[in-house]
């Protein structure tokens, strides 16, 4: 079953790297019970949205940071403003 | 310690009544006999036909029945015109069992004729003797009279279906009790 | 518990191994090793229950045998079921006693038909009856590997169900060592089955299906719901179903089980679950230029062509019945094809206070 703790590190991790850029990313739920992991990409301090990772290569970062922390399978959702979502 | 005690898994058998079997010990002139089809077997409805003209013929009036489902809407109908048959008749050729349920519902219906204290004979095929057998015997029947025919039997062609017919008919009666 | 204990009790090995060995002599377990059904074992079991161990649930067939609560608590234990999960294996019990699920009929038959349990309710996690990844086998939960299998040995030891004596199945099935698996509700876009069934959804219900098999559907390449779900109807029906030898199309139900990513999309195009009902049965038939003349004559005579030409699977939407679980890799379906002459019963999980 989903790890708060496991999801907080995961989202601290990622976040970390984000923050180098100007963006964030902060959790807006995890829910145990249907499994999904749902994210926000916070762009607001960054330069520009192209300065930080590509959308693609950022969503399979996070699923990364999360599988090697959490225990079974989850479904990430990450709202990411540059793919025309306000999250 | 080398040993454990446990409760055993298994269910007493139940205790077995045999209710009484019935024969006819007369001749057919005059008595109604029936037979019941079930929708799922054309061998049977075919040698069922073979069988209805003989019984006509030697004087019997006979009355069919077709069984089609075993629960639901239609399974409730059956099971109430199996009864409703069963009191309308003298005696009566159930078939057919030549798979497990419908030999399982054959043996249940034959069962219902013959607690109508009607002669009733369960037909199925050589495959099913053994499960018709215990069946009856679960039932409470464990005399019931079961013909066996051949197997395979449906996807004979027809004209080999009608030699069955032939062939097995005097067994038939001779179950049932008919004198000649 | 000062439940009073009446099954004969017998001296066995307390070695796992020869303990193994003689319940295959004796023929009270199902192949695989089982778990002692020593006294304290089977009292904690009774303990989950509000029935007096003396109840009787009813008459088990092919032989009849008188199924107390008692005999249950005994293969339960032997199931390895946890207490808390006896409750379990009655209600399915009673399910299965109901005349219309057909137990005279299946437990003979020569077809793969064996009972499959569907779970809902608030104690699936709880319990370990797997909804996710690998339900249907390889989760591993405890419910789901003991409470199906606790019911297949009732079925063996208090029923006298037994491949090529008593019952005449031809291939068997997995499930016939039980099975055991819940819906994934909270992934669900619809009602739960047992909301649809009528049932509170804080009771814990288990639904016996009497199911043919695992039938594996896949696709790859398509996410539109609309065709998933077409190709989902003719899938399920494949020419050699059950349904298609039915004297009726009425009776037995398909259970189709989806996946949570599946079932989102046909949830955004059917927000009701009888409109996918309809979808699905709409698509669920054949022609009957599929068959053989053989089987052709047969169908007609039976009244299953229509004026069109097609052969339907079943009778009504409602006989085709969605059940959301497995894991989140999506691509594939599964159904749970019908033995035709069986109708699904559902019972609500009747249990003393929680043991934990």
């Amino acid at each position: 079953m989903m790890d708060q703790e496991a999801v907080d590190e995961a989202v601290d991790e990622m976040g970390a790297l984000l923050r180098s850029d100007g963006a964030d990313l902060t959790l807006v739920e995890a829910n145990p019970k249907t499994a999904r992991i749902e994210l926000q990409l916070e762009l607001g301090g960054a330069e520009c949205a192209e300065c930080v990772l590509p959308a693609d290569l950022l969503e399979q970062m996070i699923n990364e940071a999360l599988s090697r922390r959490v225990q079974g399978e989850f479904e990430l959702v990450l709202h990411d403003p540059r793919r025309g979502e306000t999250g | 310690m080398t040993s454990v005690t446990i409760r055993r898994p298994t269910a007493p058998p139940p205790e077995r009544s045999v209710a009484p079997a019935y024969t006819l010990d007369g001749s057919l002139g005059g008595l109604r006999i029936g037979l019941r089809t079930d929708g799922a077997w054309r061998s049977w409805v075919l040698i069922a036909g073979e069988w209805e003209k003989r019984l006509r013929d030697e004087g019997a009036d006979v009355t069919c029945v077709e069984t089609n489902a075993q629960v639901g809407d239609g399974g409730r109908t059956d099971r109430r015109n199996i009864d409703e048959w069963s009191e309308q008749i003298d005696a009566g050729l159930v078939g057919l069992g030549t798979c497990g349920s419908c030999t399982s519902f054959t043996v249940h219906d034959a069962v219902t004729l013959e607690s109508h204290a009607k002669p009733s004979v369960a037909v199925v095929t050589e495959e099913f003797e053994t499960h018709a057998r215990n069946m009856a015997t679960f039932l409470g029947h464990g005399d019931l009279k079961v013909l066996v025919l051949p197997y395979p039997l449906e996807a004979r062609p027809d004209d080999e279906l009608r030699k069955i017919a032939a062939e097995y008919y005097p067994q038939a009666m001779e179950l049932l009790g008919v004198k000649r | 518990m000062s439940a009073t204990l009446t099954a004969e009790q017998v001296e066995v090995p307390a070695d796992p191994g020869e303990l193994y060995e003689r319940s295959l002599e004796e023929r009270w377990g199902d192949g695989a090793p089982i778990v002692p059904p020593t006294d304290d074992r089977v009292l904690a079991l009774l303990d989950a229950t509000p029935y007096a161990p003396d109840h009787v649930l009813g008459a088990l067939p092919p032989q009849y045998g008188v199924a107390t609560v008692e005999l249950v608590a005994i293969n339960a234990a032997m199931a390895g079921c946890e207490a808390a999960a006896l409750p379990f294996v009655l209600a399915a019990l009673e399910a299965m006693l109901v005349p219309e699920w057909n137990a005279f009929g299946l437990t003979t038959t020569t077809s793969s038909v064996f009972a499959m349990l569907l779970v809902n309710g608030p104690r699936r996690d709880d319990l370990g009856i797997d909804y996710r990844a690998g339900c249907m086998g390889g989760a591993a939960g405890r419910g789901s590997m003991t409470i199906g299998r606790a019911v297949s040995l009732c079925l063996r030891n208090v029923g006298g169900q037994r491949a090529g004596e008593t019952s005449r199945t031809v291939f068997g099935q997995p499930a016939r060592f039980g099975m055991c698996f819940g819906e994934w509700e909270e992934r669900s876009p619809w009602p739960s089955l047992a909301a649809r069934r009528g049932f509170d959804t804080s009771d814990d219900v288990v639904t016996v299906h009497g199911g043919k098999g695992t039938f594996p559907l896949a696709d790859i390449h398509n996410d539109d719901p609309r065709d998933l779900l077409y190709l989902i109807a003719k899938s399920i029906a494949f020419p050699l179903s059950n349904m298609f030898l039915s004297g009726t199309p009425e009776n037995g139900e398909v259970v189709v089980a989806m996946n949570p990513m599946w079932a989102e999309r046909f949830g955004s195009a059917f927000p009701d679950v009888e409109d996918a009902q309809s979808y699905l049965w709409e698509h669920a038939w054949q022609p009957l230029e599929l068959w053989p003349a053989g089987n052709q004559d047969i169908l007609r005579g039976k009244g299953r062509v229509d004026g069109d030409g097609k052969v339907r699977l079943v009778a009504s939407p409602a006989q085709i019945v969605p059940f959301v679980c497995g894991g989140l890799g999506s691509l594939h379906a599964v159904a749970l094809p019908s033995f035709g002459e069986s109708q699904l019963q559902s019972a609500v999980v009747q249990r003393n206070q929680p043991t934990r």
